[in-house]
């Protein structure tokens, strides 16, 4: 305790920081100098600043908002929501895709820069569902763009939602620093 | 009671739900003393009878200051047009259109009959009898898509 009160406040914290990035780092004893490679930095800040694009397409959108909302608090993770696709990197699509919006959602896809990532949540955006022989309805969203995380439930739970961007983040760390 | 004067006056038949029944070429004469005591139109909705080879529009009007409320509907054959309400009820725009998409009913003097729900080259009007359940124009059936998968 006395050790970590000689320390200045601004040092505490930036040692907390390089003690969550540990993995990525190998620091010279009583230097300054910080070894990593760029393939593990890019990936810790991939993944740590997930920004989903701002759009609900049915009732998960629901559900969708509560995360985001402060009582679970995407933020917390670094999933801030962006109204434009040219400064997101995920797509979250939050219910029935119909033939009509499918469109639009390859459109709104095409228009992010990469690397992109697409979690599909509840059973409607993954499969259609009990809409899945419906004339309009396109029975799984992976038909219209490539999914990575799937979330399933009717509509997910917030918790399920969060599980699903740590699914997510793990699979961005693995990606990055093959 | 406002719906027993229109009744008297046209001489109009009721079902036992107590839903009358005008014809169709008295349209615009009846529309138009509708108007006068229900200003406010609720919804028109549409059914498709296919041993009859019928349409029946159904039309939900209300008077708000009396809190009082008159469903009236017509007949009318696969092949016929119905006039627009658009004259008599400015919301009656969208719903026409809507009846237009799924049920293929035309309307005569209606300003703008397009489809509102469906992609304009949608082939079909859905919620007819007649219509299979998933059919779709081949642009839009994305069952005989293949599933998309990531190269990683």
């Amino acid at each position: 305790m006395e050790e970590i009160l000689k320390f200045k406040p601004e040092e505490v914290y930036y040692s907390r920081v390089l003690d969550k990035i540990m993995n990525y780092i190998e620091r010279f004893p009583g230097g300054s100098v910080i070894l990593t490679s760029t393939k593990k930095i890019f990936a810790w800040s991939r993944k740590s600043s997930l920004w989903p694009i701002t759009f609900g397409l049915a009732c998960c959108a629901i559900e969708m908002m509560a995360t985001y909302a402060s009582r679970f608090d995407l933020e917390r993770f670094g999933v801030i929501t962006r109204a434009s696709p040219r400064q997101s990197d995920v797509m979250i699509v939050s219910g029935t895709v119909t033939a009509k919006m499918a469109e639009r959602i390859k459109r709104l896809y095409s228009q992010m820069p990469e690397p992109k990532w697409v979690i599909a949540m509840g059973s409607c955006a993954i499969s259609g569902d009990f809409y899945r022989n419906v004339y309009s309805v396109v029975p799984g969203v992976d038909r219209v763009i490539p999914v990575d995380v799937y979330v399933p439930g009717c509509p997910p739970t917030p918790e399920g939602l969060i599980e699903g961007v740590k699914k997510l983040q793990k699979l961005i760390e693995e990606v990055t620093t093959k | 009671m406002k719906k027993e004067i229109l009744k008297k006056e046209f001489k109009l038949d009721e079902t036992k739900d107590g839903i009358l029944i005008f014809p169709l070429k008295e349209f615009y004469h009846f529309m138009e003393r509708v108007k006068g005591f229900f200003p406010y139109l609720s919804f028109i909705t549409a059914c498709h009878f296919l041993e009859r080879k019928e349409f029946e529009i159904i039309y939900c009007v209300r008077d708000p200051f009396d809190s009082e409320t008159l469903i009236f509907k017509t007949v009318l054959k696969e092949d016929e047009e119905v006039p627009s309400a658009y004259k008599f009820y400015k919301g009656a725009e969208w719903m026409e259109r809507e009846i237009y998409d799924l049920f293929g009913v035309k309307f005569k003097n209606h300003p703008d009959l397009r489809r509102i729900l469906l992609p304009e080259d949608w082939e079909g009007h859905p919620l007819r009898k007649d219509y299979e359940i998933n059919r779709a124009p081949e642009k839009y059936d994305y069952r005989r898509k293949p599933v998309l998968r990531r190269r990683f």
